[in-house]
């Protein structure tokens, strides 16, 4: 008997578990959205779901949002053309791209159509994508212009992907200025789709610069350039576009926008590597010390009886560096950098490290005079910082300041004030890292313009380091140095 | 954080699933008996509730009793010996500003051990009381270790009782009975996880939560030039140094307790009065010395008097009231309620409830 009641159950059963299995799997929360940013592939570009801070981009470019994620942003990384396997480069990616969360690539040409979908109250309405993305394909002469399509693979959008970015570059100095420049192309293309009229981003670029730089000067950018510029970097890109144009694989067109890379040279900052450049100051009020060390001392990370050759005191007050170490091929107005620090443990089993930066940057120098550079921090700039104590509690805050401090320069130095930040930190909750002594790693990055370094006769795009700040990745080149911390 | 928790609980099972197992053992079936059981307990004292409110002020006053209890519970007597006891409760305290609800089970054994025929009667007994809720929550302020918590909940707290004894009682004269009794037992309090909310020295609101190894802590809005803030503990160091406390000694305890009691009956046809006393002695691990050293005072015994009047309705009914006096109220009941958050409601806060029993014989 009852093993009749039981097979007459078991269908029963079977059938209940099918139907649970497939209630369940229907109302299962919706994926994450996997995107990949593409101009060549950029690695180690900072990603922002929705203005959230969410990590970098991997090998190919990968990037990863949380379901309904309106926009995906890249700032930016590294350009490794279409190695998919690649996760560093020489060639610095200088812009912030956008796209739709859901469309799988954020590219140059979905950045301008992210654009050209903004409304009248500013904020991206995915309803007007449609008819931007036809618009964009119109005055592009690509009618049948999918921006869905793998921007790695599909010729179409690979040329002009790079080609845009090489109209980009004539005016880009920093991650922070391509908002602006996109803003403006996109108004430039928004009016030529409304007369019916096309860019052509071969044939007559000088046009299409000094339409892009009339917006710019309506709105007094710094961005904006003069009359010789403009001959001189239209030249520069026009020749580079029709490389480009004639590229028949994405390698090869990634080849010819590097080498246009090389001829559209934006980089205005040079490192020069001289000797005494780094200059570690530590003590209170009148009994401050300073240990002056060359750059290549201060990078070396090797141990003597258990100590680095950069050693410093008590209570370190100030990192600075000698104003000549930074060298303006250009002038910097009011260009909008990245600057970060960060100081760990290099001790084994010692997890305490502090890391700190802001976007909210900004200098301004004058070309060849190093004396020149004036770092600002604007009233309610904010500082997102992250330390790790002791005990491992990990500490992640935003902090507005109030006006400069942090970044100073005079008497011929700059320099990070890490005793004005240490104070702030600490009364919010930051341990004080240098509270024993130790074996620390120090780094300062500047981010978000491409950097170059000189040592001796070479000029070379100087090294890239990253520092993490809660889930971002801060990229940007600068110092790494070592230093031992002795009470 | 109930790991450590799990061996004791199936020692505690195991012990009374024995004597159980040795209760039924010569059992007379013949002479089983089942008694149902209900009772109801309250103080008589009402206070109007109004809890604090998460955007600010306090909640319209509701008028609630202070405590209040059900229980419902059954007992088996296999023959004259041998009895087992299984009761369902549901507690309720009521303050200004908080609100409990807690469940309890327990189980209990008895077995006379005294012969038949004699005036004495000597008894082994053995019991489990377990006490739970899915949510705790303190909605009334709390400033411990130097840390203003808004408010604390703590998720799934349960505590287990196990106690055994030996009760003794004499017939002195017609209608007349002493008794006294002195038991041993051991507690085990413990929780899932615990969460709050609190302010800082510069007025910032954050939550918390800790499950008794990491923890974490996020500001709740901003607050001055602090736009946000939030820290994970790696471990309840970094808790306490953080929030000034740890859950898995400031919640969390266990505690082994020495009871002396005794009382006299009289009774003559349907009536029967009696008064009793009991003294416990608690001994607790660490949860006492924190405590202390928060300046407050741990509850280390209580003391309890009861006096009872029961009338027989018939054969089968039976109804009883009872005056019960405790000076640390429901802390014997409840151990769960016994926190470093919550000691202070022991220390000068005796109670007096009265408690209504109704049983049925079958």
């Amino acid at each position: 008997m009852k093993k009749v009641i039981w097979t007459q159950k078991a269908p029963l059963s079977i059938i209940a578990l099918l139907v649970l299995s497939a209630c369940s799997s229907s109302s299962s929360t919706p994926p994450p959205q996997t995107s990949q940013a593409i101009d060549g592939y950029i690695v180690g570009g900072s990603v922002f779901c929705d203005d959230e801070d969410a990590g970098q981009t991997t090998a190919g470019g990968f990037l990863t949002c949380p379901a309904r994620t309106d926009i995906a942003t890249v700032r930016g990384g590294m350009d490794v053309g279409f190695d998919d396997s690649a996760t560093s480069s020489d060639v610095q990616f200088i812009g912030e791209l956008k796209a739709p969360g859901n469309l799988g690539y954020v590219t140059p040409l979905s950045t301008i159509a992210v654009q050209m979908s903004i409304d009248e109250f500013g904020n991206y309405d995915p309803d007007l994508w449609e008819e931007s993305v036809a618009d964009l394909g119109a005055v592009l002469g690509s009618t049948t212009l999918d921006l869905s399509a793998d921007a790695s693979q599909d010729m179409n959008l690979i040329r002009l992907n790079a080609q845009l970015q090489q109209v980009m570059s004539a005016f880009v100095r920093s991650d922070a200025d391509y908002s602006t420049a996109i803003a403006a192309l996109s108004g430039v293309i928004a009016a030529r789709a409304a007369t019916g009229a096309t860019i052509d981003l071969q044939g007559d670029v000088a046009a299409t610069i000094t339409t892009i730089n009339a917006a710019l000067l309506n709105n007094a950018s710094p961005l904006a350039l003069t009359a010789t510029e403009i001959d001189t970097v239209a030249t520069a890109v026009q020749a580079a576009n029709i490389a480009i144009a004639t590229a028949s694989s994405p390698a090869t067109a990634a080849a010819a926008a590097v080498t246009a890379g090389n001829s559209v040279d934006n980089t205005g900052v040079i490192i020069d590597r001289r000797d005494e450049a780094v200059e570690l100051i530590s003590g209170m009020n009148s009994q401050t010390t300073s240990t002056a060390v060359s750059i290549d001392d201060f990078e070396d990370s090797s141990l003597a009886g258990g100590v680095y050759l950069t050693q410093v005191g008590k209570d370190l007050q100030a990192v600075s560096y000698d104003n000549d170490v930074l060298q303006f091929s250009e002038d910097l107005d009011e260009l909008e950098v990245t600057m970060g620090f960060e100081l760990k443990s290099t001790l084994a089993g010692d997890t305490r490290s502090l890391s700190f930066y802001s976007d909210e940057v900004v200098l301004n120098a004058m070309a060849g005079d190093s004396d020149s550079l004036v770092i600002t921090l604007a009233d309610g700039a904010v500082f997102k910082a992250m330390g790790t104590d002791l005990l491992g509690t990990v500490t992640t805050a935003e902090v507005s300041i109030e006006g400069e401090g942090t970044f100073t320069n005079s008497g011929g130095r700059f320099s990070v004030d890490y005793g004005d930040v240490m104070s702030k930190l600490e009364s919010i909750g930051f341990d004080d890292i240098f509270s024993s002594a130790g074996n620390y790693e120090m780094t300062l990055i500047i981010g978000g313009i491409a950097l170059k370094e000189k040592s001796g006769s070479s000029v070379v795009p100087a090294e890239r380091y990253s520092i993490t700040v809660g889930a971002r990745n801060v990229n940007g080149s600068g110092f790494k140095g070592y230093l031992s911390y002795t009470h | 954080m109930r790991s450590g928790k799990t061996n004791q609980g199936a020692v505690l099972i195991t012990l009374l699933i024995g004597t159980l197992l040795i209760s039924i053992v010569g059992t007379d079936a013949a002479r089983a008996a089942v008694d149902l059981s209900i009772s109801v307990e309250s103080v008589g004292d009402t206070v109007d509730q109004s809890p604090n409110l998460a955007e600010g002020g306090f909640a319209p006053p509701q008028s609630k009793p202070r405590f209040q209890a059900f229980t419902a519970g059954i007992d088996w007597s296999f023959d004259a010996r041998t009895s087992v006891s299984l009761s369902a409760g549901r507690n309720e305290l009521n303050s200004l500003r908080d609100s409990f609800e807690i469940n309890q089970i327990a189980l209990s054994a008895y077995r006379r051990i005294s012969p038949d025929r004699v005036p004495y009667t000597f008894r082994l007994h053995a019991a489990l009381t377990f006490n739970y809720v899915d949510q705790l929550v303190k909605n009334s302020y709390t400033t411990y270790n130097g840390a203003t918590l808004t408010s604390a909940s703590i998720s799934q707290p349960e505590d287990r009782t196990l106690s055994i004894g030996l009760s003794g009682s004499r017939m002195v004269s017609k209608g007349f009975r002493f008794a006294g009794r002195v038991n041993a037992g051991m507690i085990s309090s413990d929780h899932e996880s615990m969460q709050g909310a609190g302010k800082s020295q510069d007025d910032c609101s954050y939550s918390f939560s800790t499950d008794g190894s990491t923890g974490s802590l996020v500001q709740l809005e901003t607050c001055g030039s602090l736009v946000s803030y939030s820290q994970q503990f790696a471990n309840e160091d970094g808790v306490e140094d953080r929030l000034g406390f740890r859950s898995s000694q400031d919640v969390a305890h266990s505690a082994r307790f020495l009871e002396i009691g005794g009382g006299v009956a009289w009774s003559r046809q349907s009536i029967s009065i009696g008064v009793d006393y009991q003294f416990r002695q608690y001994y607790r691990d660490t949860i006492d010395e924190r405590i202390s050293e928060n300046g407050d005072t741990p509850t280390t015994f209580s003391q309890t008097a009861r006096a009872a009047l029961t009338y027989r309705l018939g054969s089968n009914w039976s109804l009883s009231l009872a005056s019960i006096y405790q000076t640390a109220p429901y802390l014997d009941e409840i151990p769960l309620l016994y926190t470093a958050f919550t000691s202070e409601r022991y220390t000068g806060g005796d109670a007096l409830s009265f408690k209504l029993s109704a049983s049925l014989r079958l």
